[in-house]
């Protein structure tokens, strides 16, 4: 869902004015005579919430050509009505910094460097690795003769910064490999 | 229209420092190098305003009869009206300029030469002077976004509502009130800085405890005897930019319209213009959709 | 949480203890504030004086570890005063119940504890009601009998009495008197208290029982299920409610159904061990007793068509726990230190910082034989190899690090600790070659997929498993969501209506055990039905109650219900306890004048007084007594594992349940070495083990440095002066810091005996453009009881200043 650039100029007026501004009986709509130029003026607008804590603030992402240009609360939102704390704040530096992951790195046995590799390659090789970690230490059977099904030899961690439905998806193929060892930052 | 301030009320700021880092968004400045942090009392960075720091949280640890008092300040121009940094500018028209509807007061970037006479001038210590660009850089008062309909970015991003932006007699009023209030709750040294200073500022906090816990000045003149010799050195800085450029300076001397001032004028008369084409733009626009 | 976020403007006292919400939840103060505004009393519990404390009426300092001391304090005051909320807990509490006559406790332990296995025997130990012969729990409702909970509990607590909670937490008895005066004022109906909590609550040895006596305290008060009530987790991370309600836990499956262990040897052995039977009969609506239709609608979910009655819906392809092994997080990480972990994948977490006893940690990821890291920064857990003072020709570990999208870079929903499900928009592509996590599963499943289908070792979880999300390149993130929700496999009839095949399910009052539908998420049915995806909703009106429900707003499982338990806001008649901020209440003229709830979702929707308030519950009572935990059944004040003092109230010194490892690396302080109490904590400007924050210079210039916050009198006596660069160990290693000195922190001083307490907060490492010394290098491998959750909270260390 996009926000038009009046839902959100209008927003921004009616709910930030609404606590503070229009009970003091001020109007701050567009100031015709002295209207300066927005940077956010025509950009595409897209709503989404705060990837840091749990509050569950809600954003408006500007972008212009494909990239971040401003991000601020979203004056709609009910729980945090326009405003952020200075993390959610930098939520701008997150998409736009130069200290991103932009490649796919492998570091060899004893390596003492990264190199650059392909997805192709990097994918395969996690899935030889993994299946043959997994094939080498399954126990279908415990020693009481019960069916388990399962590899200890294998663990899985994280997922709270993960979408419900990448949480979902991972989980279901962790599980399917047979591992029991899945945990996340909820129990530290 | 009636004119604006910034308000702050430290019995409900947090110390989280959004303004601080929306203050930066929404205006590209990049982060400081820092160490540790700048002052006892707290968790301070940077030490000071900037050329890229236009607003800063102060903490100051209090303790009264054991019981200890966590207090915070958020610093920024105060966007004085007997402003002393408008006053020194030696810019024609004033690069140090104030906006004609809301009151608060801002560097024109273009106008700027970049000659610290504001930073020497101002008794907060707020401009500073960017000395790559030549400009003198602080806190503009988020003009741009208030002209279009929205609040200042501090004040839009404050999760308490610690800061405000609006009309200036409803929150002068606003202030009073609420120091009524917490003298009341328990706070009897509550008080207003800022109507009482230097015809009343554009920005005004409402404190919990005594002025002095903050290191703000109870008392600012008003002082000519300081500001000439500024002013002075500033103008003749700014002659030196202006012969630099090829301009004569008896023009400045005599205080008439020199080739740079008409110049200049006719880049604003443009500014407006494109400025006025973009408004009516909006207007149609929000008609439109209306 | 019990309730939301925006409800805590509802609230008429608001305790805030085990976090500094203003710090780490700061958008919590926007209605916090509000609260306050109102008139609201706002009291914070802390070791130390935080940014929280500096807005709170009550400041009252606890030294850490010690809140049973504390809410025990509480509880007494309450039940020694009656200011419980009476006909709250004779109806909605077992308050009333019968204990069986074999529990009993006795100077820190209770009935059934077998010392050699450290371990209690809660069926010898007499942990249940007495039973009738109809097979109810006895109730006695003058709650008058000697073994009727609430009596047990007035002698449970006894002890704890405003001196002896001085004496063991160092808390001033005026101050106790004041916060006590103000929060259990809020007995009466009329009357809301909240509880604001966090990891300072629950990483301890006991901190599941720091969080039961919230509970009770606010169960004794009436104040839960009410608006401006509850006890509220915090959450600290943006999903870590979703990701757990989607099982990223050894222990559960989607919607907190059990994992299945190695007893549990068919799905009808699973579901006979797991699906409560219900007490009381008809009046309680125990609603676990819907298990088997959770169960096998998750199996279809992950196995399709594959999953049938005949194969027991594929139950055997589900890995089963060994219930000797312990596979929480320290668990994981001992065993991969033992050699026994070859491979890890981790997802956007971070433990070369976040781990316990991260020396140890960061030495057990150098055990592994291949490690695949996913995150969008270089965080420190993949530069292990390179750590300082680690040569990297010695580590054999194969990394892979793979770019990721970050949250404005794809689609999905996340849910808050409020369980608002929310959706997020892609604004714009990932950096480079950066893909979404969902990406990377598919891709990773799809090599596998294709490897298993040659054969090999039992590939029938793999190639069965149902995996259709379109034909893009990138999984169709609203097929996933849809899976979540659940839709018809066939079409079923119920309730007179019938579902077609492909239908999404209305909610999981839909789901079957015949294997007519699927549910990815029991929890989550309801999110995305036929009227489409619920989390996107975006209509801010408020319900009719107005207490800013906003049930239109995204949606909030269960069944957007937005506060929880809210069958105990009402009397036994459906008539509100306050008819102000009611939540539901029973109007006789809806549906035709059959009556019908309205505000909020109930808890239910049959009529008042038909069923019993706590429907999660066989006996559609909410426990005082708490028979299920490993510990005891009533909260006990035990001392940290490394503690400067002897247990003042008991000889029983620390949790008698806990697990002690006996491994390497494993060393524990003592207060003669190390004197000094040590916790750890979270600042705003940082986020979790810093690879969101540490890497951007915005947040990063606020806070460059790790530090140390300790008290001038510890200062003086040490010598440090605010600044100093200061050395803190502990018997795990040590680290240096810089030093805050600061009157925020008190030196206690318990039964006459001085006790210094520093902090420190654990962001930084040796990754990033902030770094720094890991305050978990000092941190202990030792977790709570029941959930293994590390004491990351009180610990003993020394400091000195560094030369």
């Amino acid at each position: 869902m996009k926000l038009s650039r009046r839902g959100f100029l209008v927003a921004a007026g009616a709910t930030a004015g609404g606590g503070v501004l229009s009970k003091l009986g001020l109007d701050l709509g567009p100031s015709i005579a002295h209207a300066e130029a927005l940077k956010t003026r025509y950009a595409r607008e897209s709503t989404t919430i705060c990837p840091y804590c749990g509050v569950g603030c809600g954003l408006i992402v500007s972008t212009m050509n494909r990239n971040v240009i401003n991000v601020e609360g979203d004056p709609s939102h009910p729980i945090n009505k326009g405003a952020l704390c200075c993390k959610g704040q930098s939520l701008y530096q997150v998409a736009t910094s130069p200290r991103r992951l932009t490649k796919v790195m492998y570091r060899a046995p004893r390596s003492t460097a990264w190199e650059e590799v392909s997805w192709e390659w990097a994918i395969n090789r996690i899935a030889d690795r993994a299946k043959a970690t997994r094939d080498a230490t399954f126990t279908k059977k415990d020693d009481q003769g019960r069916v388990v099904n399962r590899t200890h030899a294998i663990g899985a961690l994280g997922g709270a910064a993960l979408d419900n439905e990448e949480c979902y998806l991972y989980g279901k193929l962790m599980r399917a490999l047979g591992l029991v060892y899945v945990e996340h930052q909820a129990r530290i | 229209m009636a004119e604006h301030t910034f308000y702050y009320d430290g019995s409900l700021c947090i110390a989280c420092r959004s303004c601080q880092v929306a203050c930066k968004q929404w205006n590209y400045l990049p982060g400081e190098k820092t160490e540790f942090f700048a002052k006892e009392g707290g968790y301070q960075n940077p030490s000071d305003l900037s050329p890229i720091t236009w607003t800063l949280m102060k903490f100051h640890e209090q303790e009264t009869q054991g019981e200890v008092e966590w207090l915070f300040r958020r610093h920024h121009c105060f966007h004085c009206t007997q402003a002393a940094c408008i006053e020194v500018c030696p810019v024609e028209p004033k690069a140090m300029i104030r906006h004609p509807e809301f009151g608060t007061v801002h560097v024109d970037q273009n106008l700027c030469i970049g000659c610290g006479a504001c930073v020497e001038a101002c008794p907060y210590g707020v401009p500073h002077v960017n000395y790559e660009l030549e400009k003198s850089r602080k806190c503009t008062g988020c003009y741009d976004r208030v002209a279009n309909g929205m609040l200042p970015a501090c004040a839009k991003t404050c999760p308490t509502k610690a800061i405000r932006y609006g009309d200036k007699g409803e929150l002068y009023a606003l202030a009073k009130q609420r120091v009524k209030e917490l003298r009341q709750a328990g706070w009897p040294d509550a008080n207003v800085y800022g109507p009482d200073q230097l015809d009343g500022l554009h920005s005004i906090y409402v404190l919990p405890v005594k002025l002095e816990t903050y290191e703000l000045p109870a008392k600012v003149e008003w002082e000519y005897g300081r500001l000439e010799p500024i002013k002075r050195k500033a103008q003749e800085k700014y002659a030196a930019v202006l012969r630099e450029r090829g301009v004569g300076l008896a023009s400045v001397a005599g205080g008439g319209i020199s080739g740079a001032l008409v110049a200049s004028g006719v880049v604003a008369a443009g500014l407006k213009k494109l400025a006025d084409r973009k408004a009516a733009r909006a207007r149609e626009e929000a008609e439109e959709q209306s | 949480m019990t309730n939301h976020w925006t409800d805590i403007a509802n609230s008429d006292c608001i305790m805030i203890i085990g976090s500094n919400a203003a710090e780490n939840h700061p958008l919590s103060f926007k209605w916090v504030m509000k609260a306050v505004e109102k008139g609201a009393k706002l009291i914070n519990i802390d070791p130390r004086f935080t940014r929280t404390s500096s807005k709170a009426d009550i400041y009252a300092p606890l030294r850490s570890g010690t809140d049973i001391a504390f809410i025990g304090g509480l509880i007494r005051h309450v039940v020694e005063n009656e200011l419980y909320h009476k006909d709250y807990i004779l109806n909605y509490t077992d308050a009333a119940f019968i204990v069986d006559e074999k529990f009993d406790f006795s100077d820190g332990l209770f009935s059934g504890y077998d010392a050699s296995k450290r371990k209690y025997d809660s069926a010898a130990g007499g942990w249940r009601y007495a039973f009738d012969t109809d097979g109810n729990p006895k109730r006695d409702p003058t709650m008058q009998d000697p073994r009727c909970v609430l009596q047990l509990l007035r002698k449970h607590y006894a002890s704890y009495t405003p001196e002896k909670m001085s004496e063991v937490t160092g808390m001033p008895v005026e101050k106790f008197h004041e916060v006590a005066n103000a929060f259990c004022a809020t007995g009466t109906p009329e009357k809301s208290a909240t509880i604001m909590y966090a990891m300072g609550t629950t990483q301890h040895t006991y901190g599941t029982q720091n969080v039961r006596s919230y509970a009770m305290l606010q169960l004794l008060l009436g104040n839960i299920g009410i608006a401006g009530g509850g006890i509220n987790a915090l959450r600290g991370e943006s999903n870590v409610q979703g990701s757990t309600d989607y099982a990223l836990l050894y222990h559960i499956l989607p919607g907190y159904l059990k994992t299945p262990r190695a007893s549990n040897t068919s799905l009808k052995a699973y579901l006979k061990k797991w699906t409560p039977k219900s007490l009381y009969g008809d009046k309680s609506a125990n609603w676990w007793q819907h298990t088997p239709k959770y169960m096998v609608s998750l199996l279809k979910a992950y196995w399709g068509d594959r999953a049938t009655k005949d194969n027991g819906f594929a139950y055997d392809y589900l890995p089963k726990l060994d219930e000797g092994t312990i596979y929480t997080h320290i668990g994981m990480f001992e065993a991969m230190d033992e050699d026994r972990i070859k491979g890890l994948f981790c997802f956007g977490q971070n433990p070369a910082v976040a781990g316990p006893n991260a020396r140890k940690e960061r030495r057990a990821l150098g055990k592994l034989d291949w490690l695949v890291a996913v995150d969008l920064w270089q965080t420190d857990t993949m530069d292990f190899w390179k750590r300082p003072g680690v040569d990297p020709k010695t580590i054999d570990t194969e990394v892979f690090v793979l770019p990721a999208a970050s949250s404005i870079e794809k689609e999905g929903s996340i849910s808050n600790s409020g369980r608002w499900m929310q959706w997020r928009y892609k604004a714009v592509d990932p950096p480079g070659v950066a893909k979404s996590d969902l990406w990377i599963v598919d891709k990773l499943f799809l090599a596998l997929r294709e490897r298993y289908e040659q054969g090999d070792t039992f590939p029938e979880p793999i190639v069965n498993l149902h995996w259709n999300y379109g034909h893009e390149d990138e999984p169709d993130v609203h097929m996933v969501a849809k899976e979540c929700n659940g839709y018809a496999m066939r079409d079923y009839e119920m309730k007179g209506k019938t579902i077609k095949k492909g239908e999404q399910i209305p909610s999981f009052a839909w789901l079957t055990d015949d294997g007519s539908t699927c549910s990815g998420n029991w929890l989550y049915c309801n999110s995305y039905t036929e009227a489409g995806n619920m989390a996107a909703r975006r209509d801010d009106t408020d319900a009719a109650n107005g207490i800013g429900l906003y049930p239109k707003w995204a949606w909030c499982w269960p069944v957007n219900r937005r506060i929880i338990y809210n069958r105990a806001s009402v009397d036994t008649q459906g008539k509100p306890w306050n008819d102000k901020k009611w939540v539901i209440r029973w109007n006789e003229s809806l549906k035709n004048g059959k009556g019908g709830w309205e505000g909020d979702v109930p808890d239910g929707g049959w009529a008042p007084d038909t069923k019993y308030a706590f429907i999660m519950k066989p006996t559609g009572h909410a426990q005082l007594f708490g028979y299920g935990r490993v510990d005891g059944p009533f909260p006990t004040h035990y001392e940290p594992v490394e503690s400067p003092v002897k247990n003042a109230m008991y000889s029983q010194q620390n949790n008698p349940a806990i697990k002690l490892w006996a491994s390497e690396m494993n060393e524990l302080g003592t207060a003669d070495k190390y004197p000094i109490v040590c916790t750890t904590y979270r600042v705003v400007e940082h986020w979790q083990a810093g690879q969101m924050t540490r890497n951007l210079t915005w947040v990063s210039e606020l806070m460059p440095d790790m530090f140390i916050e300790m008290s001038r009198e510890l200062g003086r006596e040490k010598g440090i002066a605010n600044g100093d660069r200061v050395k803190i160990s502990t018997a795990r290693g040590s680290i240096v810091a810089f030093a805050v000195v600061t009157p925020r922190f008190k030196p206690f001083k318990l039964n006459g005996k001085l006790v210094h307490q520093i902090g420190v907060p654990w962001h930084w490492g040796y990754s990033g453009i902030a770094v720094g010394d890991s305050a978990n290098v000092l941190t202990p491998h030792v977790g709570d009881a029941n959930t293994m959750i590390p004491e990351y909270k009180a610990f003993l260390c020394d400091v000195e200043k560094e030369v």
